[in-house]
């Protein structure tokens, strides 16, 4: 091992940030009933996921909010070993990409599955589930699986 | 009418972890060098651009203090970010400049220092490279996560293996260990890169760059200056092409190439006349072995799906059809976020002045490419380089 070379130690700094969700509200809320909403801008019909509460193609803030499908189809897949700091508490958890019946990609957690059971391809039924600490997590489990 | 462009010199801190030395330090490495590269001083630059990310440091504003320690006090700073493309952002931004008039001097200055947080905590940075509220907050990405459901996509489409990903590994240790500035030095065994712990599947830790810290500077001078400061080699900077794409990666329609670096790539074609066979050289960004697969994709250097076969046939070594990251890559080079889109120049430039020594490649047509990614596709940067 090297002699460690010397340094002295920074004033530390933490930023924990009151995140603006007025305009997101509902997509928080619903989440905690298991389902995931986006936006539609009533003026010009355009879908967004992640939901926004401004259209940024016909410049209208007039969205409405429309529930997600939860049939989905796993279009990729990354078991998350290492993990981040602020989610190493948790177990490995894999993060896929979905595909739903709108077309519309979402991001969660693939649970109640095997790794090595895991297809791209396979279809999906979407949920959200509450992690022990309160935090809320967008779900995905094999279709047909209890 | 832009002016034609030259870079008139380069210069390169060795990467690594540099707990010897703080930003500025290490930056004063780089443009030192680039200074005796291109025989001026100071006196003669006349634009400062500072390229660093600064996502992991204790100097919030980065910019004045290097730029100061530099000796370029008077001469900007302008800070440019593209994630890990900042490098190739400062080049853009310095070369924009000169060739519209506004400077006939300018100097690209791209460092980062990444090792003075721990791991854990670089990772939660990284992880916020997409979209913080709708990716990290929700679901704890990692910057590795990002390129490695391009990797699973990638395999699931096209059968590219995890065999092929470690070849990229294999091959920029290789000449890693040719490369003095290099983070890594020694070559390594596909076996070593197979069988190496999972971070995030399919990436193994053979699969992902280091966290690294360095420094890397370029000059760019009017075609006028080039004969006023009598440089005796200008490497012409043919066409830079650029592209960027959504913060989300929900929002993309697949997972198997980057849009970004593809229309970069065509708009750097369009502007330079010039096709991908011409090139003779080329630094691609293998933040993840699976990017420099997509890498040989997105810009051309073979059919989409086939960037594994590329590997298997060794196109891409030196003696191969095209020759790709023959100074290591970001895999063993290391990858400094605002280092590397310099780096990238610095390599090409050695390269078509006939000075890369051991790593030196045959030159046909002289001409080089760089191709630098910010994020997982957020930015991208292609630089199309003549001697």
């Amino acid at each position: 091992m090297a002699e460690e070379l010397p340094s002295i130690t920074s004033r530390s700094i933490t930023f924990t940030h009151k995140v603006p969700v007025l305009k997101t509200r509902l997509f928080w809320e619903k989440l905690k009933e298991g389902r995931v909403y986006a936006t539609r801008c009533r003026k010009c019909g355009r879908l967004y996921y992640p939901p926004q509460g401004d259209c940024a193609h016909c410049l209208s803030s007039d969205v409405e909010w429309v529930e997600l499908s939860k049939d989905a189809v796993l279009e990729t897949y990354t078991h998350a070993l290492q993990r981040p700091a602020g989610f190493d508490g948790y177990e490995p958890y894999i993060i896929a990409i979905a595909k739903n019946r709108d077309g519309v990609r979402v991001m969660g957690w693939l649970e109640d599955v095997k790794l090595e059971d895991v297809r791209v391809g396979m279809k999906l039924e979407m949920s959200t589930r509450k992690l022990p600490d309160g935090f809320l997590v967008i779900t995905f489990k094999p279709s047909g699986s209890r | 009418m832009a002016k034609k462009v030259a870079v008139v010199g380069v210069g390169h801190s060795k990467f690594g972890v540099r707990s010897d030395a703080t930003i500025q330090e290490v930056a004063f490495e780089a443009v030192k060098g680039v200074f005796e590269d291109a025989g001026i001083r100071q006196k003669d630059v006349e634009l400062s651009v500072v390229g660093t990310a600064g996502t992991r440091t204790y100097e919030l504003m980065p910019a004045v203090p290097i730029n100061e320690y530099i000796g370029l006090e008077e001469k900007g700073p302008l800070r440019v970010e593209a994630a890990c493309a900042t490098g190739s952002a400062a080049v853009h931004t310095a070369y924009t400049n000169v060739a519209s008039g506004q400077v006939d001097v300018a100097m690209a200055i791209g460092v980062e220092k990444m090792c003075e947080v721990e791991t854990a905590t670089s990772m939660a940075v990284g992880g916020r490279a997409g979209n913080y509220l709708w990716e990290f907050h929700l679901l704890g990405t990692s910057f590795p996560a990002y390129y490695a459901l391009h990797a699973t996509a990638h395999m699931a489409k096209y059968g590219t293996t995890e065999e092929q990903m470690a070849k990229v590994a294999v091959k920029a240790h290789k000449y890693g260990a040719m490369n003095p500035y290099a983070h890594f030095q020694g070559e390594i065994t596909l076996e070593k890169a197979l069988k190496s712990r999972v971070i995030t599947w399919p990436l193994k830790l053979y699969d992902c760059c280091p966290i690294s810290d360095g420094a890397a500077a370029v000059i760019l001078a009017s075609e006028d200056n080039v004969k006023k400061l009598k440089v005796e080699m200008p490497v012409w900077v043919d066409a830079m092409g650029f592209s960027s794409d959504t913060s989300n990666i929900c929002r993309r329609d697949d997972y198997v190439g980057l849009r970004a670096a593809v229309r970069a790539s065509q708009m750097a074609y369009k502007r330079a006349k010039i096709a991908p066979q011409e090139i003779d050289v080329a630094t691609v960004h293998d933040c993840f072995t699976i990017a420099e697969i997509m890498a040989y994709e997105d810009l051309g250097f073979c059919e989409k799906g086939e960037g594994g076969k590329l590997l298997d046939e060794g196109q891409t070594e030196i003696g191969g059809k095209i020759p790709v990251n023959v100074d290591g890559g970001l895999k063993s080079k290391g990858h400094p976020l605002g280092a590397t889109g310099c780096s990238m120049i610095y390599e090409l430039t050695k390269q078509l002045r006939g000075e890369a020594g051991k790593r030196q490649v045959p030159l046909r047509n002289y001409v080089a490419l760089a191709h630098n990614v910010g994020g997982t596709g957020h930015y991208a940067y292609v630089t199309i380089l003549r001697r």
